[in-house]
């Protein structure tokens, strides 16, 4: 199996503070992979050094075999925690925007999904509630036939309800042999999608396996893992 | 790429000036209207003939308020004139700021563009809207001035021309040009050097772009002072007419522009792919 990311004794530091100590992974294509870890783990900063929003201080890091770059935006697709959609623009054209700027782009995937969720593509995103915006914004990302899907707290501004919508979403969408990485410390949530987990603590990785391998070796849940791990 | 984000940029900043430009002109042709216009006859003063004339003292309320129309017009105007600009400068600043180091950062800065791609798209852009709120300003100003000043126009250039000559003109139109692009470039260097400190980002922004002045001023006195003893050697400067002093001088700032733009743009693409971290 190939890896879609490698990475190698990947730092980042600010001053004095270490956001992410020497982390080295290598993760196949066509998993769904859990990114684990209480706040301020480096989850954030891990996903934006792949995204290339932030230079890593040392170590390397590939995605599909490229340094993070144009070649590497053009096959991840990136949900920040953030809404960074503006708000002058029409759903319809934000759709435009990111079909004009990325080839992999599916537009009637996104206008089936906007159906679905009875989202008008005709309405500025202005007069949209805060928890639309965010599904919006998952619309667009999971309507990428990207290679690597990095999503960062999809599940954190949204109800319960609409959570299992969107990891429907995120397992019906995402395309062959893609790779899912999410980050969020909301596990029971999204336990039951996930294939592998990546357990971050103080910018370290501290576990990283396959969710088979735990409940084999441990007969636990992720959750009570996590816990258990990470008991304060 | 470069064509697509203009695109986006010209959409995203034409909501704000083309509303602006429509309502500065048609003040202008309100103004030019009542003062010259059939609405108002005589051109209209407090001691116009009307309010004194018993035939008319009925209606002496009319030209009061024609009076105070006209002034709030003319009050308008200056306002939307002098917001003209205002505006422009603050969407230079407004598009930088927001739009690449705010929220919406995250959505520019993980397209398959780079980064200086998105320097110069901004740029371009800016600087456009700078040229075309001054044109229409002078347009503004065209349509307010009387008749017989607008017939004198045609003249007063054909003398410009002819004093300057063509080469003058085409100094002045590129010291004046480099000198908005190098203005455009010292705000997103002094806004993107700002985004360096964790808190005060807006405030650093200011001190940083006092900075930045500062010191171009001190490079550009220190090469004055220099290129002047070298000059004064192999160019017979005082022996020059004025006007070719002027050329001269006008010929080197735009070549100092130039330089200092460039460096500018290379700075502020090294922070912004660099050392910048969106929050």
């Amino acid at each position: 199996m190939n890896n879609i990311l490698e990475c190698e004794n990947l730092s980042k530091y600010y001053g004095s503070t270490k956001a992410l100590d020497s982390v080295t992974l290598n993760i196949p294509e066509g998993r769904i992979v859990g990114l684990l870890g209480p706040n301020g783990s480096g989850k954030t900063t891990f996903i934006k050094i792949c995204n290339d929003l932030l230079t890593p201080t040392k170590g390397r890091i590939r995605i599909g075999g490229f340094e993070p770059g144009i070649e590497t935006k053009k096959i991840v697709s990136y949900l920040p925690e953030k809404t960074y959609l503006n708000n002058w623009m029409k759903v319809s054209e934000l759709i435009n925007f990111f079909k004009d700027f990325y080839t992999d782009f599916n537009t009637d995937k996104a206008y089936d999904m906007l159906n679905k969720l009875k989202i008008d593509a005709n309405t500025r995103l202005k007069t949209l509630s805060k928890g639309t915006k965010e599904k919006v914004q998952l619309i667009l990302v999971m309507s990428r036939e990207a290679k690597l899907y990095l999503l960062d707290e999809p599940i954190g501004g949204v109800d319960p309800a609409a959570r299992d919508y969107i990891l429907d979403t995120i397992i019906k969408n995402y395309s062959e042999n893609a790779t899912v990485i999410i980050s969020t410390h909301l596990i029971s949530d999204i336990e039951k999608i996930l294939d592998d987990i990546i357990f971050l603590k103080d910018g370290q990785v501290i576990l990283s396996k396959t969710v088979d391998e735990i409940r084999d070796e441990s007969g636990k849940s992720i959750d009570a893992l996590f816990r258990e791990v990470f008991r304060c | 790429m470069l064509a697509k984000l203009m695109k986006y940029e010209v959409k995203a900043t034409a909501r704000w000036f083309l509303p602006l430009y429509v309502s500065v002109l048609l003040f202008a042709l309100i103004n030019k209207l009542t003062w010259y216009g059939p609405f108002m006859e005589n051109k209209f003063s407090f001691t116009d003939s009307s309010i004194n004339n018993p035939a008319l003292s009925g209606n002496s309320f009319v030209p009061v308020i024609k009076g105070i129309m006209s002034s709030l017009f003319m009050f308008i105007y200056v306002m939307l004139f002098v917001g003209l600009f205002v505006a422009t400068l603050i969407v230079v600043i407004q598009r930088y700021y927001k739009s690449l180091l705010g929220d919406e950062g995250y959505l520019m800065f993980t397209l398959p563009v780079n980064a200086w791609q998105h320097i110069l798209n901004k740029l371009v852009i800016s600087a456009l809207w700078c040229l075309l709120s001054s044109i229409v300003g002078i347009c503004s100003i065209l349509i307010l001035i009387p008749r017989e000043a607008l017939q004198e126009l045609p003249y007063a250039f054909a003398r410009v021309k002819e004093f300057i000559g063509v080469s003058g003109i085409v100094i002045f139109v590129l010291g004046a040009v480099t000198s908005l692009v190098l203005g455009i470039l010292k705000i997103y260097s002094a806004i993107s050097l700002g985004h360096l400190f964790n808190k005060y980002k807006l405030l650093l922004s200011f001190v940083m772009y006092l900075a930045i002045d500062a010191i171009t001023q001190v490079v550009w006195m220190l090469i004055t002072v220099f290129s002047v003893n070298i000059s004064l050697n192999k160019i017979d400067f005082a022996s020059m007419s004025n006007l070719h002093q002027v050329k001269y001088v006008f010929a080197a700032l735009t070549v100092l522009n130039v330089v200092f733009s460039a460096g500018h743009f290379l700075l502020t693409s090294y922070l912004v792919k660099r050392r910048l971290n969106l929050e």
